[in-house]
């Protein structure tokens, strides 16, 4: 029967049910192979044989391997001894030691001697033995990612499985390492001692947890507590068939075993480890995965822990290659054939990056193997020999450029870059104090010195900026040089900076671009994996997966203006600095800390919702009222869409929230949007305020967005692209909307619905992290007339909507928004209430200079009767509160009437008692 | 699954020890020798690439130092030339070395036996 799962196929004998043999005799059908596979050309089988028995054999073996490499190193050790005592007795007489009568005359020491050296070829034998029971796993050929047409099925049939050559037939234990065949015997005597019907994926996980220092750092990366996961594991492994019988290593096991085997094949690695196997044993058991979702841990971040210690291996194996290699390099920067040309002038203006790299300053570069090749590929075929690499800051580009040094020293590049040096030109250092034909001549005599080095490949980093020094300057000169052809050049520019200008420059001409694409999720991950144990060592604190993955998510998220993974690289390093500073050394980063210092840092809440946090939401409506009188409808529709918000159940290609408040004015549009900013960013500054009264033109578009390149103040930027882009988390408050521009409220539509907007510098401003509130009175009088009538708040806007709306905004603009929300105008009853708010600002103002301040409750009410217009809601009271309250206090501290600790009660008629604080 | 008694496991061990003791003769002039001799060729691969032997012999008309002119290139010449024959001199030791412990290799296992005999007729 054959099986297809994740394009490989198994062949299971029917005879033996895959375990490979009949009662004490191998299986006659499949000649003890129980479960094939098949790529390749190749059959791979699980060949070791692992019962009870099979493992006392095997350890009787090793300890009889071990015992025999005593015995003859002790037998070589004492021929020897034997020898030169033999020696000894000759008094070391040269003369003596080497005539042919000594070594012709039979004597006892030579005899033992010559005895013992059959024991050391036995010994030399013995070990190469040992060695030849390993073989690597078999070497992948190239083909395209999407061509599976080696994945045959296996022959159906066991009896052509005798047609395959002997070499055809790969037994796959060879290649698992010492370690992993310890933890699979291990989780066979745990099947065993668990009285399990066969081994399975469960098996294993419990052994290399138990046993593999490697996976238990997984799991503690993963940021598990092992003891409760074992617990949970060793609780489902008692649920599995059990049988009182001996275990079978039966049909699963070998599948997860072959399947290790594959994956090692598949990322072409030579030896089969546990970290193969444990990626398997999870992927294979769904329950174990349960467990898995459990502890919230998904698939995906298991995969990228385990490629997380690969490429530590990978790393530091590549290290020390190139370490090895780099030992031919010479320090003085000429190859080795000695043809090239020392550049003492070039050296004053350039940093030599091989030499770096031999030192061990760089880095190695990591999952960039794509541009490598597309920049070899390049240099290799053209006939001028440039390339620039383009792509925004911080997406790597300098990080290849360091790695591609490595490969340099580790001749890990085409031949026609071997055996040269990698020089960064400094364009700073070369026009540091001259005139631009002074820098043309010192550049002129780098190019000479380059060319006639003959083994340099030239770094130029952000060619711009020696293109932008002059119009036709420095570049005219690179071009000549290119030209003819004289050296290899390596040049890196922004997006930005390659169309303004590269692309209109002669050098565009001849030097081809590689585009560097920012990193995508995972990318980024395994970058930031690769870095993480520097920034481990050099803090000496440890990092959870959740936090690579937290840095790499969240910055992506919610930080637009720089790119990945410089963004989460910036971010990671500075958390880790700040763990080590407050939860001391040897602390665990965890994603929380990750989030709450970007939380700090943008001022929004980007943390899981604590238990506090969760609670002030629910009790939303009450905070608000803290700062709001009356207009409930409003305020639970706006705590609605803010709960949402936090709770991530929004569109995240959107604002956080699109509100549109209608009321008349002074009835607490303003206030509310303020509450808000505070509430949900942290403060009331973190609001952006547009009077859309003063953009009735069509051409007030440029203040908002920007003028284009080549005008006047074009590179002032919009006021609201500008605001937004400096504070991306904040409200974006347009005031009285209506009165805008039409053509300015289709500049919105696309904000309200794709949460960006591009300023006339081409730059895409995010509007993602912002709620947008508009406001608008246009139509207070419906309102007002509609609640008069009694009609409901719903059945309100809905009349707005068909029709009074309409008349000042297009529908499909009105679509946009989430929540319509109304405010009604203010009674007698609400102002009072908000008098008392006011003067309570009034007291705490007072409260600042240590004086108490109080207002009797007629003095309240005269206030509020003063302050009180229906038309105008509470917008005279504020007036009101500074003409009849702040007014007379300011007299009376300038006058000094007042002191600390006085009382000072504000009376009816506007009358200020001070009752004087006792003496002390 | 097969089954086997606890009494035959030391039965089956001895029998695969006194296996691995016939074939290391057998083992010795071949696979023992192929190892031995690839051994070797990678260790005078790596050493000559330590050396650059190879590079100074393709480089011998190329002047040095970039010195294009006819004295440079005649200096060059002979000083390449003088460097090629040490480095090549220093090559052969290193092979001569290698052939030798592959005859000694060869040799070393006839040789113990003969000497044994000699020693234990005393």
């Amino acid at each position: 029967m054959a099986e297809n799962k994740q394009n490989l196929q198994f062949l299971i004998c029917n005879n033996c049910y895959g375990i490979g043999y009949v009662g004490n005799k191998n299986c006659p059908v499949c000649d003890r192979r129980g479960v094939i596979s098949f790529w390749e050309n190749n059959i791979y089988y699980w060949g070791k044989k692992i019962d009870k028995s099979a493992l006392a054999l095997n350890k009787l073996e090793k300890l009889l391997n071990n015992i025999s490499k005593l015995i003859l190193a002790l037998i070589g050790l004492g021929g020897i001894i034997s020898l030169v005592y033999g020696f000894y007795l000759l008094d070391f007489n040269v003369n003596s030691i080497f005539s042919l009568e000594y070594w012709n005359t039979p004597n006892v020491f030579l005899a033992y001697f010559f005895i013992s050296l059959f024991f050391d070829l036995y010994f030399i034998y013995f070990y190469s033995l040992e060695a030849d029971k390993k073989a690597s796993v078999t070497e992948k050929i190239y083909r395209a990612e999407d061509d599976f047409s080696h994945l045959l099925p296996p022959p159906l049939d066991w009896a052509q499985l005798r047609s395959f050559k002997h070499k055809n037939q790969i037994d796959i234990s060879l290649a698992f390492d010492a370690e992993t065949k310890k933890i699979i015997e291990q989780a066979y005597e745990l099947a065993f001692n668990l009285k399990a019907n066969e081994v399975s994926a469960i098996h294993v996980l419990l052994s290399c947890l138990l046993h593999s220092q490697v996976s238990e750092n997984i799991f503690l990366r993963l940021g598990v507590q092992l003891n409760d996961f074992v617990e949970k594991l060793s609780r489902l492994a008692a649920k599995y068939p059990q049988s009182d019988k001996e275990v079978f290593f039966g049909i699963e096991i070998q599948k997860i075993l072959i399947k290790a085997y594959y994956l090692c094949y598949n990322n072409r690695n030579q030896v089969v480890d546990v970290l193969d196997v444990l990626a398997e044993a999870i992927q294979r058991d769904e329950k174990i995965q349960e467990i898995l979702t459990d502890l919230s841990i998904t698939n995906e971040q298991v995969t990228n822990v385990i490629l997380w210690f690969r490429i530590r291996r990978k790393l530091s194996k590549q290290w020390s290659s190139y370490r090895a290699s780099s030992r031919l390099k010479s320090k003085s920067g000429i190859d080795r054939a000695m043809t090239a040309v020392q550049t003492p002038f070039l050296n004053k203006f350039s940093e030599d990056l091989t030499m770096m790299a031999k030192r061990g300053q760089l880095d190695l570069s990591i999952d960039r193997d794509k541009e490598f090749a597309e920049i070899f590929r390049i240099l290799e075929g053209a006939t001028i020999k440039a390339v620039i690499l383009v792509g925004e800051p911080g997406v790597g580009k300098t990080a290849i450029i360091e790695g591609l040094a490595q490969k340099m020293i580790g001749d890990d590049v085409p031949e026609f870059m071997q055996d040269k040096r990698l020089v960064s030109l400094s364009v700073s250092r070369l026009v540091a104090g001259v005139s631009l034909s002074e820098a043309q001549e010192r550049l002129l005599i780098c190019f000479n010195e380059i060319a006639h080095a003959g083994n340099i490949v030239l770094f130029i980093d952000n060619l711009q900026d020696m293109i932008s020094i002059s119009e036709a300057g420095l570049s005219e000169v690179i071009v000549e040089a290119l030209s003819k052809n004289l050296f290899t050049l390596i040049a890196t520019t922004t997006q930005l900076s390659y169309k303004k200008s590269i692309e209109s420059s002669s050098v565009a001409n001849i030097i081809k671009k590689v585009e560097i694409s920012e990193p995508d999720i995972n990318g980024a991950i395994q970058i930031l994996e690769g870095k993480a144990i520097f920034m481990e060592s050099k803090n000496n604190v440890y990092l959870s997966y959740e936090a690579i993955e937290s840095a790499v998510k969240l910055s992506d998220h919610y930080i637009h203006e720089q790119f990945l993974p410089y963004k989460a690289l910036t971010i990671l390093e500075e958390v880790v600095i700040w763990a080590r500073q407050t939860k001391g050394p040897n602390c665990l980063v965890t994603g929380d800390d990750v989030a709450t210092l970007l939380s700090e840092k943008i001022g929004m809440p980007v943390t899981k919702i604590s238990e506090s946090e969760s609670e002030k939401l629910l009790n939303l409506e009450d905070i608000i009222h803290q700062r709001m009188i009356d207009q409930e409808e409003a305020v639970s529709a706006v705590a609605n869409s803010l709960r949402r918000g936090r709770a991530e159940l929004r569109e995240k290609n959107r604002p956080i929230s699109n509100l549109l408040f209608l009321g008349p004015t002074g009835v607490g549009k303003t206030e509310l949007a303020k509450t808000i900013a505070e509430v949900y960013f942290g403060s009331e500054d973190n609001m952006i305020r547009l009077d859309m009264s003063e953009y009735q033109a069509a051409d007030s578009v440029n203040r908002l967005i920007g003028v284009p390149a080549g005008y006047t103040e074009s590179n002032k930027g919009g006021i609201l692209t500008e605001a937004v882009r400096r504070k991306p988390y904040s409200i974006v408050l347009l005031d009285e909307l209506e009165k805008a521009h039409p053509d300015i409220l289709n500049l919105f539509l696309q904000v309200l619905d794709d949460g960006r907007l591009t300023d006339a510098n081409g730059r895409t401003i995010d509007f993602t992290n912002t709620i947008v509130i508009a406001t608008s009175n246009a139509t207070t009088s419906f309102i007002q007339d509609k609640i008069n009538e009694g009609l409901s708040i719903e059945e309100i806007k809905k009349q707005l909507m068909e029709t009074e709306l309409k008349k000042s905004f297009r529908p499909e603009f009105i679509n946009r928004f989430d929540n319509i929300i109304l405010f009604k105008s203010l009674g007698y009853e609400e102002v009072l209430k908000i008098t008392e708010l006011m003067l309570l600002k009034v007291a705490r103002s007072m409260e600042e200079k240590g004086i108490n301040f109080q207002a009797t409750e007629e003095a309240v009410k005269e206030v509020a009767q003063i302050g009180f217009d229906p038309q105008y809601g509470a917008r005279p009271l504020r007036r009101a509160i500074q003409d009849h309250v702040d007014n007379a206090l300011a007299k009376f501290l300038l006058t000094g009437k007042i002191g600390r600790r006085d009382v000072v009660i504000l009376d009816k008629g506007g009358e200020i008692r001070v009752e004087k604080a006792e003496q002390l | 699954m097969s089954k086997m008694s606890a009494s035959k496991i030391p039965f089956l061990v001895i029998i695969n020890e006194i296996r691995t003791i016939l074939y290391f003769p057998i083992w010795w002039y071949s696979k023992g020798l192929v190892k031995m001799l690839k051994t070797t060729s990678s260790f005078i691969a790596d050493m000559e690439n330590t050396i650059g032997f190879w590079i100074w012999v393709k480089n011998l008309f190329v002047p040095m130092f970039g010195q294009h002119d006819i004295a440079g290139r005649i200096i060059s010449f002979f000083l390449r030339f003088f460097q090629v024959a040490v480095k090549g001199l220093v090559m052969l030791v290193i092979m001569l070395a290698s052939l030798i412990v592959v005859i000694i290799w060869l040799i070393l296992p006839p040789f113990a036996i003969y000497q044994c005999l000699i020693h234990i007729k005393f």
